[in-house]
């Protein structure tokens, strides 16, 4: 059995991440004939969050649900279940367990939180016949999400709560995921992390006779910027990363679009080794607002039709608000992408 | 393998708190480097990364953004491919382990973190919590004293009063006097918790009762105040408290010094909610918990059975009740079950003496001058008491609250001494216990006009110039200067506690901050504003001291010569029983009016 697995990764915390999550499982439920699987690389489902102090959506799971949280976790849900394995994988809240959940209820979800265990976790999680895995994604952190092979990108007014900042922004995300895969040729220059300019001046130095620079890991973004006053150097050359999420955290992502944008404007090819694919948006309007005289938070509202236009018209993957429409739509999005092969 | 720990804090200024934690871990033979303040993100990562550190420790204050950035440097990291080789942990006053595992971190560490707990986590061992549980045990701070007078003129006074009370009480009795010794005689802890109480019992107590005891046993009548817990509620009870016992971890509040001995009441209304309240108050450090009962409690005699709650201050006493709060007390938690004004008072005694309280509370002086008791009654049924705590070896302390009355405080003072000679001479062990409060004494007469210290330390002072014995501020500190303001409740809470401290006391009670002005039961967060004050109060003073002016000795003196005299007085009345009715010991001007409750009852045994 072919189990897909997605992601669903947020620009920042409160962007619906648990609910888009939780609506997506409401149309799994509906399914009798499909088994699901469920992770977190944050923590989710809690009453109240760990930041604002404000109350937080929760995961309502249901009996065979095959989950993987930490220990901890088992003690503050009103979900029981049965444990199938405890892993080697430790986090802040104790060992990593698969478990097949026994008894309905609320879930705290909290699992592997980097992408090496995440990987192992999945495979495991695999072994169990599972048509669906969804991994929950924690606060604006992507890096784990290498291991998925479909995202769903959330992100609103808890990102920025000027639609217009926020519906660019969004865009320049969509288009870093857009980067076509390119091949490795004979004559690359490989290197892990640029993370100095000592580093970009010993990649410069190998530039003669190669045609093709690979990244194996990341660029920092002072190291980008250096790059980039060099960037005639690479002129005619291909500039390859493993993937867009080494992309997404570089850093300020506008800005990092704008300086490939230069950087394909010298004559520099920009791609990916391994697409990942935004299946599609969900936005939300919700934004916690500070408040200066009592030093907590509020709950408030952009208005969401202008939010969805905004966006909507500016990247080319579906946008939907879940608690407004619900999640059918964003599920058979889901179900298209896989039989066009992930 | 050699273990390298590299040392970061992402944050513009504060590295204190990993300067602390590098000393520890070089003190444990592991190499570390620190970083300076706010070395950027991909710095750290690429030092990280070339050195070969096993272990990165960040730090960070939160504030606007930084879980974001916070995330942001694990995405980094992780993508860098140092999360394969390299173990984070971040530390910072708002961490806790839920957010460390949201932020992606692979261990938090907190407020309170030890070096070994960092240890720990860089070695890859499992922290056991254990090795830092507090070991806490019950404390008898009454054992060190002698009950020696200082004073002889006034251990002479006590001595003849003593005697004139001892003889007009030995040859009486009262219903609640029977009563505490049908419950002696008749009545089993362990037979009780098996539901099988004695038949006798059930069939004489009520005799012995008010209507509305009597017609709880006999007709299976309600209060009409309350109403029993119900199975569902019982059940949950129960779930409750084994749940919350397999967390349970004590606390202490004193900081170099051991005493004194902090103690919270509780008494909501309802056991249930009690429960509720004692282990807050236990997990934030309170060494003893404190039963008190419904005002109309003490003005019924006799008492009711089963499982009963009501919305009223104080929670009823019942065996059923007493024995659930005391199955769900931590083992070094001390309780004492108040016994002092009413018409129950041997019995409560009794009573919490089998179920096994470790204190209790008696004073005739107040409770049949300020709490509505008859004086003859009171002085009968306090006598009986006083020997029962003897026999169930419970100290006990006498509480002159009589002073928030209007009652000046040589005359509570002198009260409370004649109780305590009498206890001694019963084989008792009392402890003195003084307001520490802004008395209508005070407020009338300006002695707090400048400071809540001198006319507080006076009165310690005073009591140590005449007797060696036991001394608890209370009940509790501070009273009449807190107002609704939490802030400034827990303040004079604390500052109290401070000055309670500074005078070498042996225990304090201390209030709720919202205790005063709560409108019905008091609230948990406000329990624990006080117990954390009073913690940090603790933590400031140390050993060191307060000084008082001299005025705290002029008004020593004057205390200790105003008992004097009022010991003379009850001396040369004759009758201590009398001296209550005619105001020897408070006046009906100064508040004290001898109380009504049980008039008549007495008799002739």
């Amino acid at each position: 059995m072919q189990t897909i697995i997605i992601g669903i990764a947020g620009t920042a915390k409160n962007t619906g991440k648990t609910t888009t999550t939780s609506f997506i499982m409401a149309e799994v439920k509906k399914n009798e004939k499909l088994n699901l699987g469920l992770t977190s690389i944050g923590y989710d489902g809690e009453d109240i969050d760990n930041v604002t102090g404000l109350p937080k959506p929760k995961i309502e799971v249901w009996p065979g649900v095959l989950v993987a949280v930490a220990e901890k976790c088992l003690k503050v849900s009103t979900a029981e279940v049965e444990v199938l394995e405890v892993t080697k994988f430790a986090t802040p809240l104790g060992k990593i367990i698969l478990g097949k959940v026994t008894k309905g209820g609320r879930l705290v979800v909290a699992g592997p939180n980097k992408s090496s265990e995440l990987r192992q976790v999945l495979n495991k999680l695999r072994q169990h016949n599972l048509n669906l895995i969804i991994v929950d994604g924690a606060l604006n952190r992507i890096a784990p999400m290498v291991e998925v092979e479909g995202l769903i990108l959330t992100t609103g007014a808890a990102r920025k709560s000027k639609i217009s900042d926020l519906a660019f922004e969004t865009h320049c995300m969509v288009e870093v995921f857009s980067y076509p895969v390119l091949d490795i040729e004979h004559n690359t220059v490989s290197l892990n992390s640029i993370l100095s300019s000592d580093e970009v001046d010993e990649l410069l130095s190998q530039l003669e006779k190669v045609s093709t620079v690979y990244i194996k890991g990341v660029i920092g973004e002072k190291s980008l910027m250096y790059l980039v006053e060099k960037a005639e150097k690479l002129s005619g050359k291909k500039l390859i990363f493993p993937d867009p999420i080494k992309l997404m955290v570089i850093g300020d992502i506008n800005k990092i679009h704008n300086v490939f944008a230069q950087l394909k404007q010298k004559g520099i090819e920009i791609g990916v080794r391994k697409h990942i694919k935004i299946i599609a948006l969900t936005i939300n309007p919700y934004y916690p607002k500070y408040r200066f005289n009592s030093d907590d938070y509020e709950a408030s509202y952009v208005n969401k039709e202008k939010l969805y236009q905004e966006i909507a018209s500016k990247v080319s993957v579906n946008v939907y608000n879940v608690v407004e429409e619900g999640g059918a739509g964003l599920f058979q999005d889901i179900i298209s992408a896989t039989d066009n092969s992930l | 393998m050699e273990r390298k720990v590299l040392l970061a804090p992402l944050d513009p200024v504060h590295d204190i708190g990993l300067k602390m934690i590098k000393r520890g871990l070089e003190e444990s033979g592991l190499e570390t480097r620190l970083l300076p303040p706010d070395t950027p993100p991909e710095e750290i990562i690429r030092i990280a990364l070339d050195e070969n550190y096993n272990t990165l420790l960040l730090s960070r204050t939160l504030g606007y953004g930084v879980a974001e950035l916070l995330a942001r440097f694990v995405d980094l990291a992780d993508a860098a491919g140092l999360r394969e080789k390299v173990k984070i942990g971040i530390g910072g006053m708002a961490i806790r382990q839920e957010l460390a595992a949201e932020l992606g971190f692979d261990a938090g560490f907190g407020p309170g973190t030890t070096v070994e707990e960092a240890v720990a986590f860089v070695e890859g061992r499992e922290y056991n919590p254990e090795e830092t549980i507090i070991k806490k045990e019950k404390t008898d701070f009454t054992a060190p004293y002698k009950y020696t007078y200082v004073n002889q003129t006034i251990g002479n006074l006590l001595d003849k009063i003593s005697q004139q009370i001892i003889s007009w009480a030995s040859n009486k009795t009262s219903p609640g006097v029977e009563r505490a010794k049908l419950r002696e005689e008749l009545w089993d802890y362990q037979s009780f918790l098996k539901m099988q109480e004695s038949q006798e019992f059930l069939k004489k107590y009520p005799e012995l009762c008010d209507q509305v005891p009597k017609e709880y046993y006999l007709q299976g009548k309600i209060h009409p105040k309350t109403r029993e817990l119900t199975k569902e509620e019982l059940e949950n009870y129960q779930k409750f408290i084994t749940e919350i016992k397999e967390k349970m971890k004590v606390k202490k509040l004193q900081h170099t010094r051991k005493l004194p001995v902090v103690w919270n009441q509780y008494g909501t209304g309802c056991p249930f909610m009690d429960i509720g309240h004692i282990k807050v108050s236990e997990s934030w450090g309170a060494d003893g918990v404190v039963h008190f009962d419904p005002s109309w409690g003490a003005r019924t005699e006799g008492f009711l059975g089963g499982d009963l709650t009501h919305q009223e201050d104080g929670t009823v006493i019942t065996p059923n009740n007493l024995a659930r709060i005391y199955q769900s007390l931590e083992k070094s938690t001390l309780w004492q079950v108040r016994a002092h004004r009413g018409l129950n008072t041997p019995e409560t005694v009794v009573l919490a003496g089998k179920i096994g309280a470790d204190f209790t509370k008696i004073n005739v002086c107040y409770g049949s001058l300020a709490a509505g008791t008859d004086p003859a009654r009171l002085t009968v049924d306090g006598f009986s008491a006083i020997k029962y705590a003897t026999k169930y070896k419970m100290p006990f302390d006498i509480v002159t609250n009589e002073e928030l009355t209007g009652v000046p405080a040589y005359k509570a003072f002198a009260g409370m001494l004649i109780m305590a000679d009498l206890a001694i001479k019963l084989g008792s062990r009392p402890i003195l216990q003084p307001l520490f409060a802004y008395s209508p004494e005070m407020m009338i007469g300006g002695q707090m006009e400048d400071n809540y210290i001198d006319f507080n330390a006076a009165k310690i002072y005073a009591l140590r110039s005449i007797i060696d014995a036991p001394i608890w501020p209370g009940a509790p500190i501070g009273f009449l200067t807190q107002t609704e303001d939490r802030v400034q409740s827990s303040m004079a809470t604390s500052l109290h506690a401070l000055l309670a401290t500074a005078l070498g006391v042996d225990a304090i009670s201390i209030a709720s901050a919202d205790e005063a002005y709560s409108g019905g039961p008091i609230s948990v967060p406000s329990k624990i504003d006080t117990l954390r004050g009073v913690e940090e109060s603790f933590r400031f003073l140390g050993n060191a001291g307060i000084k008082p002016t001299s005025k705290a000795e002029q008004w020593q003196n004057e205390i200790v010569k105003g008992i004097e005299e009022v010991l003379k007085q009850v001396l040369a009345k004759g009758d201590f029983v009398q001296a209550l009715y005619d105001g020897l010991l408070g006046t009906r001007e100064e508040g004290a009016y001898p109380g009504r409750a049980g008039r008549n009852t007495v008799q002739e045994s």
